[in-house]
């Protein structure tokens, strides 16, 4: 009996060790997810002049943004 | 940046009312300076981030300025209410047949913004030959479509080597559609257009893109703990002036480990 839990045990672990560590791997290494399709956003003018010249011409009033484009000094990051 | 106001969908279906400028703080010497007019934090200094709602002269704020939209709105619906009423208050003219494409001032800041969206990067490169305008041209009704507004992060080059980090990217003249990499500092070419494609492909390759690719979302506090530990520099074009990140560049550069001056001491916390 003893041995039949041994060699069960044994082989749970045989089957569950590579999934934890995968997963282990995944949650630690994967700091970059992604959704299944690209979501509808704002379509933003990224330069003012841009930004002001077609205000002008469509009279639409404008919501103004700045943010950076890097996080203590480290790009990829608002 | 405040993500639950701006990636909110009522707020996103409001700003179709709206021209919506987004730019990068610290890159422009004149966008800086413009920006000082708008919001400057109690230091005096233009801080990492600004919003206001303002007429289209610029002449009025329309709402509080300040360092996010929770500055003045209390939620993302609120937000979005406001911007209804306002939008109605202006017989806005249509875009007409000539569109101006929403797009970064350069491919460096193109590259990194669109990995900070985590949205695909659209760079035209010109020459003599084939006009950036002839590129915008086709471009800039997808970029307002319904099916594709604020998918993708479009900037223009006429010089093909600031490209040269892009993986498998040859020097033609063209559309490239590119991925960018986890710091934008660098990308891979995921397809390329020549300047004389069909409106109508070229509209269909990225609705098919957008439609098959995700939005990548990172860990904010592991992407730039990551990003210290190997090296990933930005350089703005201008000085940092806000004094949360200073400090906090300055708690990056200090050396670190027994001994050094505000390191771990032995035994310390």
């Amino acid at each position: 009996m003893k041995s039949i839990r041994s060699n069960l045990f044994k082989s749970t672990i045989g089957i569950k060790l590579p999934l934890f560590i995968a997963a282990l791997i995944l949650t630690t290494n994967s700091h970059a997810q992604s959704t299944s399709r690209i979501p509808s956003g704002i379509a933003w003018h990224g330069v003012l002049t841009d930004g002001l010249a077609d205000a002008k011409a469509t009279n639409r009033p404008i919501m103004l943004l700045s943010a950076a484009p890097q996080c203590a000094g480290v790009p990829g990051m608002w | 940046m405040d993500r639950s106001f701006l990636s909110n969908d009522k707020v996103i279906e409001a700003s179709r009312d709206f021209v919506c400028i987004r730019l990068a703080t610290y890159e422009d010497e004149v966008e800086a300076e413009f920006l000082r007019t708008v919001y400057v934090g109690r230091t005096g200094d233009l801080e990492n981030t600004v919003f206001v709602l303002m007429t289209p002269d610029t002449k009025e704020n329309l709402c509080r300025p300040g360092r996010s939209p929770n500055f003045a709105f209390r939620s993302p619906t609120s937000l979005a209410t406001e911007m209804n009423k306002i939008a109605k208050q202006y017989k806005a003219s249509e875009t007409g047949s000539n569109p101006i494409l929403p797009q970064l001032k350069d491919v460096r800041l193109g590259l990194n913004v669109s990995s900070c969206d985590g949205l695909p990067s659209v760079v035209c490169v010109a020459d003599d030959d084939n006009p950036a305008d002839f590129m915008h041209s086709l471009l800039a009704p997808m970029a307002y479509s319904k099916d594709l507004a604020g998918k993708f992060v479009y900037s223009t080059t006429s010089d093909s080597s600031m490209l040269e980090s892009v993986k498998n990217y040859t020097g033609q003249p063209g559309i490239l559609l590119i991925e960018p990499g986890e710091y934008g500092l660098d990308g891979q070419l995921v397809k390329f257009f020549s300047p004389s494609t069909k409106s109508e492909v070229l509209e269909k390759a990225l609705t098919e893109y957008a439609n098959a690719s995700g939005k990548v979302t990172k860990n904010h506090s592991l992407h730039v703990r990551t990003g210290m530990r190997e090296g990933k520099v930005w350089k703005t074009e201008i000085p940092i002036e806000d004094q949360g990140t200073l400090q906090a560049m300055q708690r990056k550069n200090r050396p670190s480990g027994r001994g050094a001056p505000g390191g771990r001491r032995p035994g310390g916390n």
